[in-house]
């Protein structure tokens, strides 16, 4: 079964994709974090095909970015999406720079969100 | 998104919601004060966009509006087409709006319409527009001070009550199998029972850990409060908030919070000068309001104090005296606590506070709670409340005494050593007796006497030595009993006008006894006469 991390400091957030993400027809399996420590101690864990990442966390503007670096230099073929908010347009390119596949811009359209995770994980 | 979706989402986005507005009231505060910080500046822009891409996601569109509202303000601020000072008032004014919105989502009501307000919001963009256009730049992005974000789940209070309920009455089960073990002396039942008692223990501990709350919980709301009022009353105000990482009982929250606000609102109605008044006095023109928690072993101590005006004593003295409140010739510290008893020598009532009622309904609160509160206060220097909270709900280890065939209990944490002494070995002093006991003598007496019950003539006494800091007493009673652990409960009012005894317990009979109270033993001590008449053997 292929498995999903869902990387975003917003409870909120990550339960509605969580649910969304649930609702795909290759039924995957669902992780998540909240930080930077936990994002990388669960890719470690549980090898995930693909993980959405937030850009932009209360912690640190751009620990996001951080967490981007860290999982591509773990794991080179680590397929990566970023969600975004409108405007951020430098950091975007910087996150494609650095391997990021992709990026959904907040706040997102729930069938965009699986027409893009579904290139990654059917 | 179906109705199913959204209910199941509703409570985790307004407690994150709620969140974000706190944090963007506390940042833009700090703005107020330091307009060319960048970090809060950039924290109070992604609590607001957060909140607004949370809100898209539920479809609660006049949030989504005015936030967006607030984010070009913002943009005006951040290209300097717009001073802070000039749209903190219509800020601030938002962020409420959008809490109330919350409050009524909370209910299952539609939120808030945000038109006016956001028409205002524009209308102060448009006013500045000539000066300059704004334009969208992308933000710097500098070093930021780290959030303590707390990943936790709700959990609605009423089921810790329950919890902590529950797991009273384990304890009270386990008191009676602690008197069953004893009688039925059984090694496997005696070890099961141990066993047991410990994780007993350990459960209540949890639950109780789980139940505290830290005071930030309640100083957070000051900030904006403080001002808002200091803003109307044209006063300075600086305020300090100091500890506000220290734990409560969430049942102490809700009450500690009123009676402190209450204190703030006394402070800067009648306490602090305005700014003017305070230049005249040759003070520094921003007044400074420190509210201070403190924890000691047993108590939460919090310090409410201004550098404002001090009390009238002379002012209050008159109007007591007046209402009967006060006989001719009161020591100044009884004409100051007189302001605890509904006087007010305001002229007039304002919006804020002025009514007299307010500090008696302040210590009637405390009190309530178990606690205490006392007044210092020095005329042109300002006045300072001390507020002592007693940890509620605790757990404490006890040793049982008898006297007279009354059961009481003494904080395990209060006794040094029991000894048992001969009658003659205690000794008649000048004014009190004493034991001479390795390391120097050490002054007893007799509960029974101090209690006027009974006593019993013995040829042995069993005494507590007890200690508080560096005074020892002996404590003589009829038997020592065993040692149990407790949950101790607040006095009713009738019990507490008894000052010998701090709380009560239920034990495994179902019996209530009294915890005597070692401060306030230590302190009738230092009576002498009463001493000398309660030692009369």
């Amino acid at each position: 079964m292929k498995k999903i991390l869902v990387v975003d400091d917003s409870a909120f957030m990550r339960g509605i994709l969580k649910d969304l993400l649930a609702q795909h027809p290759a039924t995957p399996e669902i992780y998540e974090a909240e930080d930077k420590k936990t994002a990388l101690q669960q890719a470690k864990k549980v090898m995930p095909d693909l993980v959405l990442l937030d850009i932009v966390m209360q912690k640190s503007e751009l620990e996001g970015v951080e967490i981007l670096k860290e999982l591509r230099k773990a794991y080179p073929t680590i397929n990566v999406i970023m969600l975004t908010s409108v405007g951020q347009t430098g950091v975007i390119e910087e996150c494609k720079k650095l391997g990021a596949r992709y990026y959904i811009e907040k706040p997102f359209d729930p069938d965009n969100v699986r027409e893009c995770v579904s290139k990654y994980i059917t | 998104m179906t109705d199913a979706f959204f209910n199941k989402h509703k409570d985790v986005f307004l407690k994150e919601a709620a969140d974000h507005i706190e944090r963007m009231n506390a940042s833009l505060m700090q703005l107020e004060k330091t307009p060319n910080d960048g970090r809060f500046f950039q924290d109070l822009f992604r609590s607001v966009h957060t909140l607004k891409s949370i809100a898209a996601v539920m479809t609660y569109n006049q949030i989504v509006k005015l936030c967006h509202a607030i984010e070009d303000i913002l943009d005006a601020i951040r290209n300097k087409t717009i001073s802070i000072h000039h749209c903190a008032d219509a800020l601030f004014k938002s962020f409420d709006l959008l809490s109330a919105s919350l409050k009524e989502i909370a209910k299952n009501e539609s939120e808030i319409n945000a038109d006016d307000l956001e028409q205002e919001l524009r209308q102060l963009l448009s006013e500045r527009k000539e000066n300059k256009t704004p334009t969208v730049s992308s933000q710097k992005n500098g070093p930021l001070p780290a959030h303590a974000k707390l990943e936790s789940i709700e959990v609605k209070v009423e089921r810790l009550d329950t919890l902590m309920k529950l797991s009273e009455e384990l304890l009270v089960s386990r008191i009676k199998l602690d008197l069953l073990r004893e009688t039925i002396n059984n090694p496997e039942l005696t070890a099961t029972v141990d066993t047991l008692g410990r994780h007993i223990t350990d459960i209540q501990y949890n639950i109780m850990q789980v139940r505290l709350v830290s005071i930030d919980f309640i100083f957070d709301r000051f900030p904006r409060m403080v001002r808002d009022l200091a803003k109307q009353q044209n006063k300075q105000v600086n305020l300090q908030l100091e500890g506000g990482d220290i734990e409560l009982d969430r049942s102490l929250i809700d009450e500690l919070g009123e009676t402190l606000g209450h204190l703030i609102r006394n402070a800067i109605d009648h306490g602090i000068e305005t700014t003017d008044a305070r230049m005249k006095a040759n003070k520094r023109p921003e007044a400074t309001l420190v509210l201070k928690a403190t924890r000691a072993k047993e108590f939460v101590s919090i310090e409410v104090s201004d550098d404002g005006a001090g009390l009238d004593l002379q002012k209050i003295e008159s109007v007591a005296l007046k209402q009967n409140i006060l006989t001719p010739g009161a020591p100044p510290d009884e004409i100051k606590s007189s302001i605890f008893k509904g006087i007010s020598t305001t002229k007039h009532v304002t919006t804020v506070s002025g009514r007299g009622l307010g500090l008696s309904i302040v210590k009637q609160k405390i009190e309530s709670m178990g606690g205490t509160i006392e007044v210092r206060s020095v005329i042109g220097r300002g006045t300072q409340f001390f507020i002592k909270i007693p940890l509620t709900l605790a757990v404490i280890k006890v040793l049982f005494i008898k006297i007279s065939d009354h059961i009481y209990a003494i904080p395990i944490n209060n006794i040094e050593r029991l000894l048992t002494v001969p009658a003659e070995d205690i000794q008649g002093l000048l004014n009190y007796n004493a034991i001479v006991y390795e390391d120097g003598e050490i002054p007893v007496t007799h509960l029974s006497h101090l209690f006027a019950v009974k006593s019993q003539l013995m040829q042995n006494y069993p005494i507590v030595v007890v200690r508080r800091g560096k005074e020892r007493l002996g404590l003589v009673v009829d038997t020592l009993l065993s040692t149990q652990e407790v949950v101790i409960k607040p006095l009713t009012k009738v019990v507490k006008e008894n000052k010998y005894f701090s709380g009560s317990a239920l034990i495994g009979s179902g019996e209530m006894v009294l915890i005597l109270d070692m401060d306030h033993l230590f302190l009738s001590r230092r009576k002498k006469n009463e001493w000398k008449t309660a030692n009369a053997v």
